[in-house]
């Protein structure tokens, strides 16, 4: 994760993430997965790090994780996969047959668009405002517990070592980090969807997943 | 013998189903339109585990998710296609479908279901949709900057037109939104109102639509 300190490659990519994001984790793992080397820039989203103007010239919604690469800039961690797949062919992780790609990009959607908008940062503090302090955690839960019954019920057929099959996919990507931090940070029983439990323990033991934890990035708190 | 025509499942008022109303349209799709009440349609759980809509049935392959629908339309159909094969541009038509669909809809959705449930007042309800739908559009008129092309990302309809219409259109004729504040979105909305695949597509014009 260390800048090279000898002339770097012309224009190397780089990503803008907080450790926490479950979002940058996506992109985390999708690089990590293809071998791509970046350049890590923090955005510390507790200090409002994403409203810095610079920031937003960046990303004008005002979220991690913002990819540059050369004179391309995106936002949204589904548009930078899918950017990473076109633009880095190796490890793919869409696989050619039309009903299993489909099956991948839902369950990507499912996280994506059905969990996690709807306790982000910005949507919890509302919670918290709104409805009452605590009452986030049982908010998220019911979020996570909804998209989770879903994406338990596509996979149960067809999952292999990995959600999809035996190679890690799209689906992978974005199912790991939302089921990490179901775990770590929102209490969540996985026992209520067996092939997502088994699932965490593989992306555990993967290097590719292990390199892009929350904990492992540079501007993470470091452990007491 | 003629393979059955897909089958899109959606409401008339969805704004998610109104994407793939416009995708089918676009592309010369022929496909059935079945109406559902994910809420109170025992079966529909079948098809789509979310309970959401829309949802596609082509042949023996079953999608739900107006996205994940919109990419398999574009890999299975890919006439009149919805995304530039120029990385940057593709990556721009996607990142503006998924400020729609994750940073707008759902946050919509949730302040709606909250209305109809009891949880949330007609005015909060209304506030929580105005907040994300401005956040949404700032930022997407922010990415368009400059734009003076035909459409969002070119003179061709693509991928984040298809998207951006419909919520557009709800904006407009459901939550107030005061789309003056947006010219380039307001102008987009103005030239997709003239196209017949987005016309075909509007809540109003779909057969579940109350007539008054």
């Amino acid at each position: 994760m260390a800048e090279a300190g000898a002339a770097a490659p012309a224009a190397r990519l780089r990503l803008y993430s907080y450790w926490r994001s479950s979002s940058a984790h996506r992109v985390r793992i999708a690089l990590n997965l293809k071998g791509v080397e970046y350049e890590y820039k923090a955005v510390n989203l507790l200090k409002g790090e994403q409203s810095d103007p610079e920031f937003m010239k960046v990303n004008p919604m005002k979220f991690v994780p913002a990819l540059v690469d050369g004179d391309t800039v995106i936002g949204d961690s589904y548009a930078i996969a899918l950017y990473l797949e076109d633009k880095y062919p190796e490890c793919p992780l869409l696989p050619q047959d039309l009903k299993m790609k489909a099956l991948n990009l839902q369950i990507a959607s499912i996280v994506c668009s059905g969990i996690q908008p709807l306790h982000n940062l910005t949507v919890l503090r509302f919670i918290e405002q709104k409805v009452g302090t605590g009452e986030s955690l049982p908010w998220t839960q019911q979020q996570i517990d909804r998209g989770f019954t879903a994406a338990e019920n596509l996979i149960k057929g067809c999952a292999g070592k990995y959600a999809t099959g035996d190679e890690v996919q799209l689906a992978d990507v974005f199912l790991a980090p939302q089921i990490y931090s179901a775990v770590t940070r929102f209490q969540v029983n996985m026992s209520n969807y067996p092939t997502l439990a088994r699932l965490h323990d593989e992306y555990m033991k993967h290097p590719a997943f292990q390199a892009a934890l929350p904990d492992r990035q540079p501007d993470a708190p470091s452990s007491t | 013998m003629a393979s059955p025509k897909p089958v899109l499942y959606g409401a008339w008022i969805s704004s998610c189903s109104h994407r793939i109303h416009i995708a089918l349209n676009l592309k010369g799709v022929d496909y059935e339109y079945k109406s559902v009440d994910p809420r109170t349609d025992p079966d529909y759980e079948k098809i789509n585990p979310m309970k959401y809509i829309p949802a596609l049935v082509d042949g023996d392959i079953v999608v739900s998710d107006s996205l994940a629908i919109a990419l398999y339309l574009e890999d299975k159909y890919p006439q009149n296609a919805l995304l530039p094969k120029d990385l940057k541009k593709k990556a721009l038509n996607l990142q503006i479908t998924n400020i729609v669909c994750s940073s707008i809809q759902p946050l919509q959705s949730y302040a709606v279901i909250g209305l109809h449930e009891g949880k949330l007042s007609p005015n909060e309800s209304l506030q929580i949709v105005q907040r994300y739908t401005d956040k949404g559009f700032k930022a997407i008129e922010k990415l368009l900057e400059g734009c003076n092309s035909k459409y969002a990302t070119g003179d061709e309809v693509q991928l984040g037109d298809v998207f951006l219409a419909p919520q557009i259109h709800a904006g407009i004729n459901r939550f107030q939104i005061d789309i003056t504040k947006y010219p380039i979105l307001a102008r987009l909305h103005d030239t997709y109102m003239e196209i017949p695949a987005f016309q075909a597509a509007l809540p109003k014009n779909q057969p579940d639509a109350p007539s008054c």
